[in-house]
């Protein structure tokens, strides 16, 4: 392939143009990841930011965070929905039967090279009234099934072997698939640095433009997308294919993001060994963690033994964990409080009410309280004793920093980066564990000498560490760095 | 106790309740199990071999979302259509020759609205919901266009009988599409027998419509407004757009074919939309009974090995059934349609031709919009209306020696191009379901 430059000396703007994509987050629905975005869009205004959101499923998304005048948000790529370009009339000869099948070995072949699936996305980008077309073509379905049997025999130890792909699974692989190549074939602004907020979907715009114009790409990753996946797998009834599928094309999307990025900066070293392994070089990697603001004196706790929790109702927060020990607390000490405070992820609304389900049966009744989506989170963790925080999967948890930069201590399962957090100023317990995380609960309860002292030590920690400064100085150090040094456009 | 590469294995097995996946799942397992992040990733390893699916796994691989609202949509668009016939000699009687006018607009117009409106808010299905009028809710403009077609209603019955009563009848026959489908058909069937019942009672028949019109569109807009808020997008207009053309088409041809010049041809005219109606009927019925069951051959049969004979035995059940329902509805309607013609003298070319081009038109343009392939589903409509016009234009150019009914070509045509897809369905289901995209 030729190689070329991206763009002639002398011929930048003076502003760094940077383009953000998220999925499933900013702006649209509240959270670490929304209001870690908020944090750069609004405190870095030497930067003109395009967002790109990725979401999903043709929901009308509500902005529950205002763009400030140096952001503007680019058109919304909408998987499973209609807003993505309509299929336009190309002439057979210009479309490709075999598209489907080498998408499909790029994305999930294990031992596929990441390059493969960026220079298919790339060709979708450039052709996309082709894109649909190539899909639809008569012999464009015997390949790809041929594609998913090489796939699915390809020899590896480090696969269970066996597994026999039925054609349900298949037909909507074929349409995960298309929407691959339908996101790649939505047009992007050309910008001096790509910003990608996860390893999965939101990653496609950035891919392409890395391999079109050579645009330095940074990811940054707030809680491991493909082993999130893969822990979404591991809990769900789906078929034994319907999840080899799903945990493939995150794996594929994941490695073909770390391949391209110029830098990986995780919101915590934890993520380090999962990168690695699956192919970011050590060099590539530089931790920021998220900041707060902190401020000077803390308010000490009012006598009483109420706990807050922040943070979506989701499965990752394993929410059921959080109202069993809030049962096992109750036990002990009738008069705690508990307060859970944030929404309902999209398309969760089942499994809110199987949480309203066992609240119920755990017979809480108001001694916990589901309280929805707050817009004062440093307020409501003011007006506890301590906070409590029972993930199954975490980057660097914004609301464990909120609770130590207000000076309460925290009770939360050992998950990413939540040690370099909490170290010394909190409880930890393994994730699920419900009688490690009660008694942890209950032993801050009965002890609020101690309890202060480990909010004090957080809140020190915090400014001494974690503060928003920090992190915008960061990240300021990476814009310019990446955006004075751009890669090479490859020619596709 | 040091985590070897086989305790691993032996706890993420137990864990899971089944082999991992692969390493990752293996790894992520145990971390889950209280191992630190990233010290599970050089332990973990894959298992010797997977089990069989269960029939659990099986099952779990379907989700298939049925459109049961159907039959009760069709049938209320026959209830309203039953009704509006009833209602043709008061209407001829007290509008004279506007009535023929009105009915002539409006029944495309109808059809255009009916088909855009399916597949615009109706073709996405909101998991536990059952209010489909959620997305006109979304509309904002949507209140704006009832005040104004209701202003519009009252002020062309009373200047332009005409007019009003095709805006009317356009009103009725479209609002009934949209009660039915917000659950209250029994307010619609109301509302006609109302209705009726005014015409029965010899009412002006310009101000029962009006009144009916009104009535049904004061009843919409309280569906729609007591609907839950949206939380999905529609199809987009440009999606939408075809397939009321496929609608209008539908319209023209059942139009072009009887032009009424009576009362008792407008009845005709109002049995004439009848196999169309029945030929959607057919495939709603097929599909919602044995796309579930194709969906579940799909999840037993693996993508690549045996037991995809058992695939194509089931396409062919469903083709067959297709064409049986169709024939076992459509066929006594054309006998039906021959007794009626005879009865009311009218020249209209073979009914029964005509009965079963109007039926295969509908079934094949149903099953092209269900399979999102609305360029076929055009083109159905186009290479109808084509022939008609043909067919109408070789009649008045050779008047004696015509042999060639312009109901064969579209019958041909019709034919042709929904064997095409059935056949599809039956040789290559699986290929058809992955490319409805």
């Amino acid at each position: 392939m030729a190689r070329s430059g991206r763009q002639p000396a002398g011929a930048r703007r003076e502003r760094t143009r940077v383009l953000l994509t998220t999925e499933g987050t900013y702006p649209f629905v509240v959270g670490g990841v929304s209001t870690w975005c908020d944090q750069l869009l609004n405190n870095l205004p030497e930067i003109d930011w395009l967002v790109q959101p990725v979401v999903a499923g043709g929901m009308r998304q509500g902005a529950a965070f205002q763009l400030p005048s140096n952001a503007r948000l680019e058109p919304v790529i909408d998987l499973w929905g209609s807003t993505l370009p309509p299929p336009r009339f190309a002439w057979s000869g210009r479309t490709r039967p075999d598209l489907p099948a080498s998408l499909a070995l790029a994305l999930l072949g294990w031992s596929a090279d990441p390059e493969n699936l960026t220079s298919e996305l790339t060709w979708c980008h450039l052709h996309p009234e082709a894109v649909i077309a190539s899909f639809r073509r008569r012999g464009a379905w015997r390949l790809f099934v041929e594609a998913l049997r090489e796939i699915v025999d390809e020899p590896t130890d480090e696969v269970t072997p066996g597994l026999k792909l039925d054609t349900a699974a298949a037909v909507r692989c074929y349409h995960a698939i298309s929407w691959a190549a339908r996101a790649a074939s939505f047009p992007t602004p050309p910008v001096d640095v790509v910003h990608v907020t996860a390893a999965g979907w939101a990653a496609i715009p950035g891919l392409v433009q890395k391999r079109l114009r050579g645009t330095p790409l940074l990811l940054t990753e707030h809680g491991l997308y493909v082993r999130e996946a893969y822990l979404a797998a591991a809990r769900s009834l789906e078929s034994g294919c319907a999840r080899f599928l799903s945990t493939r094309i995150a794996r594929g999307l994941a490695r073909a993001t770390y391949h391209a990025a110029d830098l990986v900066a995780p919101v915590t070293d934890a993520h380090r060994p999962w990168e690695v392994a699956l192919g970011v070089p050590p060099e590539r990697i530089w931790a920021i963690p998220n900041g707060v603001l902190s401020p000077d004196t803390v308010e000490p706790a009012a006598p009483g033994k109420v706990v807050v929790s922040v943070g979506r109702i989701d499965p990752l927060k394993d929410v059921q964990t959080m109202l069993r020990v809030a049962a096992e607390v109750l036990r002990r000490h009738p008069d705690a409080v508990f307060r859970h405070y944030g929404p309902v992820s999209p398309g969760q609304d089942a499994y809110f009410a199987q949480c309203e389900r066992l609240h119920r049966w755990l017979y809480l009744r108001d001694s916990f309280r589901f309280m929805g989506p707050t817009s004062d989170p440093r307020g409501v963790i003011r007006g506890a004793n301590l906070a409590l925080m029972t993930s199954i999967s975490e980057g660097f948890p914004m609301a464990v920093l909120e609770a130590l930069s207000q000076g309460r201590p925290v009770v939360t399962t050992l998950v990413g980066g939540v040690l370099d957090a909490v170290m010394g100023a909190g409880l930890t317990a393994a994730p699920r564990d419900v009688f490690g995380l009660a008694d942890a609960t209950c032993a801050l309860l009965e002890d609020p000498r101690l309890a202060a002292t480990l909010g004090a030590r957080g809140q020190a920690r915090v400014r001494r560490r974690f503060t928003q400064e920090g992190m915008l100085a960061s990240y300021r150090e990476l814009f310019a760095t990446l955006a004075s040094a751009p890669g090479e456009a490859i020619s596709a | 106790m040091k985590l070897t590469t086989e305790l691993a294995a032996v706890r993420a097995r137990a864990a899971l309740g089944r082999p991992p996946l692969d390493k990752l799942e293996a790894a992520v397992v145990l971390e889950s199990w209280g191992l630190p992040q990233g010290r599970a990733l050089p332990v973990s390893g894959a298992s010797e071999a997977a089990p069989p699916p269960t029939a659990l796994d099986r099952w779990s691989a379907m989700s298939i979302e049925e459109d049961g609202d159907s039959y009760l949509e069709i049938l209320g668009l026959i209830a309203g259509l039953l009704a509006a016939t009833l209602w043709a000699a008061p209407l001829v009687a007290n509008l004279g020759g506007a009535a023929f006018s009105a009915w002539r607009w409006a029944l495309p117009a109808t059809f255009f609205l009916q088909w855009l409106i399916r597949r615009r808010y109706f073709t996405r299905f909101e998991k536990g919901r059952r209010d489909r009028l959620s997305g006109l809710r979304g509309e904002e403009v949507a209140p704006a266009i009832a005040v104004i077609v209701a202003v519009f209603l009252a002020v062309a019955i009373l200047g332009v009988p005409g007019l009003g009563a095709a805006l009317a009848l356009m009103v009725i026959w479209t609002g009934g599409l949209l009660l039915v489908r917000r659950g209250w058909a029994p307010i619609y069937v109301g509302l006609l027998l109302a209705g009726t019942a005014a015409f029965v009672a010899r009412t002006p028949a310009a101000m029962d419509v009006l009144a009916e019109g009104e009535a049904v569109l004061a009843a919409v807009v309280v569906a729609v407004m007591t609907s839950h808020q949206p939380r999905r997008w529609p199809r987009p207009w440009r999606e939408a757009l075809p397939s009321g053309l496929v609608g209008l088409s539908l319209g023209v041809i059942i139009v072009a074919f009887w032009f009424p010049v009576s009362a008792g041809g407008l009845r005709l005219l109002a049995v004439a939309m009848l196999p169309p109606l029945l030929g959607s009927l057919a495939w709603f019925w097929v599909l919602t009974h044995f796309w579930r069951e194709i969906w579940i051959d799909f999840a037993t049969t693996e993508v690549h090995g045996h037991n995809r004979g058992r695939l194509g035995r089931t396409a062919f059940r469903v083709n067959a059934s297709a064409l049986l329902s169709y024939i076992l509805v459509v066929a006594p309607l054309a006998v039906a349609g021959i007794e009626a013609v005879r009865f009311f003298g009218i020249a209209a070319g073979n009914p029964v031709l005509i009965f079963l081009d109007l039926g295969l038109v509908g079934l094949a343009s149903a099953l092209f919009a269900w399979l999102e392939a609305l360029r076929q589903g055009t083109l159905v409509l186009a290479v109808a209306i084509c022939s008609l016009l043909a067919g109408l234009l070789t009649f008045h150019l050779v008047a004696d020696g015509l042999t060639l009914y312009p109901e064969f070509v579209v019958a041909a045509s019709a034919s042709v191009l929904a064997a095409g897809a059935l056949w599809v369905l039956h040789s290559e289901p699986d290929r058809l379901a992955a490319q409805m995209l």
